[in-house]
């Protein structure tokens, strides 16, 4: 498991999740462009544009 | 559409120009909306956009940089960039395979190739490296004002001077350390500026076609370990400019852009190729100028040494968009495809190469490059027959393109159940408690849906609730 975030699909318990409300990094934000619309920095969350999939998320 | 800014003022319609082009403005940003709008049928809607010609870049650029305050900035810049890459590739793989076929295709659009796969929105295409070198040729005619006259030697040498002394060719510092650097090996990168490295290889290849716009033979020579540029003087002269009997050729000169300004004299290569025990009888084809397919074969397989050399010094993570240094992917990715299709030798031998190559091209499309299944139905069916392995290649084929016609795989709506143990929501920017490091939800699962060998890799079964928990799908 690496420390670098390059954005490879990873698969992670409920347990570890951290949620944080930090801006995500530029990588992470361009990487992000394949599921989500934009960062929100209201809601601090991304907007999903994967309403097909999971339309209530 | 470009071809017109060449042509005269007067007779162009530039009003109908502009229309045209705001037309397939709108049409590629629609295109993009549509691709956006759900996960189903991106492929068709990708080819689409492409099939319109290479002058959808223009808009795909502006849709690239949309601002940032753009309802669907992120997706829109993700997307275009994706369909850009698929324009990119479509036109590497275009000249490749014409070169394949015996066709004619000038040395710099066959070496841009491995530029397109890696370039993004960075300069750096065919047309722009062809303004490059024109411009390089044309400083030189401006600098060196007594070239006209001078004998095909000392043309040679001056060209191999005034791009050695502009940093065009060859590598500045540290070559031990930096000669299998990734970006030695592509052509635009090595034409942005200053300072900017070359292998052997690129530094020829900037020469000869250089050269080439001053009048000058020169072509590539495959010489064992460094290649080289060979010059020939015109028809009926010889290299210093005397009068030969009509019809007959004057030998040869070699150049070594990389090293030196200098010729590299014929006796010293004839000494190492003996050396490397190659019989004075065997020894002009290493000699002699090399097609450009089989330099095409031998820059990818540089680019392959490169990103093994990379792979193997540690720490080397995959790299930003924007970052100026190419991808480790998207460069050894290319010399996967150059190497299928310029596969050489008889049916059998270009057939068995391929079968070897094909698979992790197919990998690769199913975790980095989605949209190149058109690649692969467009280039390589063509080639394909019902050789067994072949097979395997036609049934990736179809299922990614039934993946794409059915996509998302499964609806995962909330249930009153799933709200209750399923906590995170897509979207949600997390830190890994256990690894430290950052990612955002694209998806879950009631509970752990690995299989048993991930399961016991990863020691899921030490975590309090083990496998019976949600799971996040996560980049």
């Amino acid at each position: 498991m690496g420390r670098v975030e390059d954005g490879s699909p990873r698969y992670v318990a409920e347990d570890n999740v951290q949620v944080v409300d930090d801006e995500p990094s530029p990588r992470l934000m361009a990487l992000a462009g394949q599921y989500f619309k934009r960062w929100s920095d209201v809601e601090r969350r991304f907007i999903s544009n994967i309403k097909d999939e999971y339309p209530d998320d | 559409m470009r071809d017109k800014f060449n042509g005269d003022v007067n007779k162009v319609d530039w009003k109908g120009i502009f229309a045209e082009r705001h037309n397939l403005g709108r049409q590629v940003s629609d295109g993009i909306s549509d691709i956006l709008s759900e996960q189903k049928g991106r492929l068709a809607k990708a080819e689409n956009i492409v099939s319109k010609g290479y002058d959808v870049k223009d808009a795909l650029l502006q849709n690239l940089s949309v601002e940032d305050s753009a309802e669907d900035v992120l997706a829109r810049r993700y997307y275009s960039d994706v369909v850009l890459g698929l324009l990119h590739r479509n036109m590497a793989l275009q000249e490749w395979v014409k070169l394949s076929k015996g066709e004619d295709v000038p040395l710099e659009r066959a070496l841009v190739g491995f530029d397109l796969f890696v370039l993004h929105s960075r300069t750096g295409d065919c047309d722009e490296i062809s303004n490059a070198l024109d411009n390089i040729a044309e400083l030189f005619r401006q600098e060196v004002p007594g070239h006209v006259e001078m004998n095909t030697r000392d043309k040679a040498r001056a060209l191999a001077g005034y791009l050695r002394m502009h940093d065009l060719v060859g590598i500045k510092c540290n070559i031990d350390e930096n000669y299998h650097n990734l970006q030695n090996n592509f052509m635009g990168i090595a034409l942005q500026g200053a300072d900017h490295p070359s292998l052997p290889l690129i530094s020829v290849a900037i020469y000869c076609c250089v050269a080439q716009r001053l009048d000058l033979d020169a072509q590539p020579c495959g010489f064992p370990f460094h290649v080289l540029a060979i010059v020939k003087p015109r028809e009926g002269l010889d290299v210093v400019g005397q009068r030969l009997p009509e019809r007959q050729f004057g030998d040869p000169i070699y150049m070594d852009p990389f090293r030196s300004a200098s010729e590299t004299l014929v006796d010293s290569l004839k000494l190492q190729l003996e050396t490397l025990g190659i019989a004075p009888s065997d020894q002009s084809s290493y000699l002699g100028c090399s097609g450009i397919p089989e330099i095409v074969r031998r820059s990818a397989k540089n680019i392959i040494t490169s990103v093994q050399t990379l792979s193997r010094n540690e720490g080397v993570s995959r790299l930003s968009t924007t970052d100026p240094t190419p991808e480790m992917d998207g460069a050894f990715y290319s010399s996967l495809w150059a190497l299928t299709i310029l596969a050489e030798g008889d049916r059998n031998t270009t057939e068995t190469l391929r079968a070897q190559f094909l698979p992790y091209i197919v990998q690769r499309i199913e975790s980095h490059f989605p949209m190149d299944v058109l690649l692969i139905e467009k280039f390589i069916t063509p080639l394909l027959s019902n050789l067994p392995q072949h097979q395997e290649i036609f049934n990736a084929i179809r299922a990614m393109r039934d993946s794409d016609a059915r996509a998302p795989r499964e609806v995962k709506a909330r249930t009153t159940e799933t709200s209750g143990s399923v906590p995170f929501k897509v979207g949600q920017h997390f830190k890994h408690k256990r690894y430290g490091y950052f990612a955002v939800i694209t998806g879950w699962d009631v509970e752990c849906l690995a299989g048993e060998a991930w399961i016991s890799r990863m020691g899921v079964d030490r975590l309090s609730r083990g496998k019976h928990q949600s799971f996040y799908h996560v980049r």
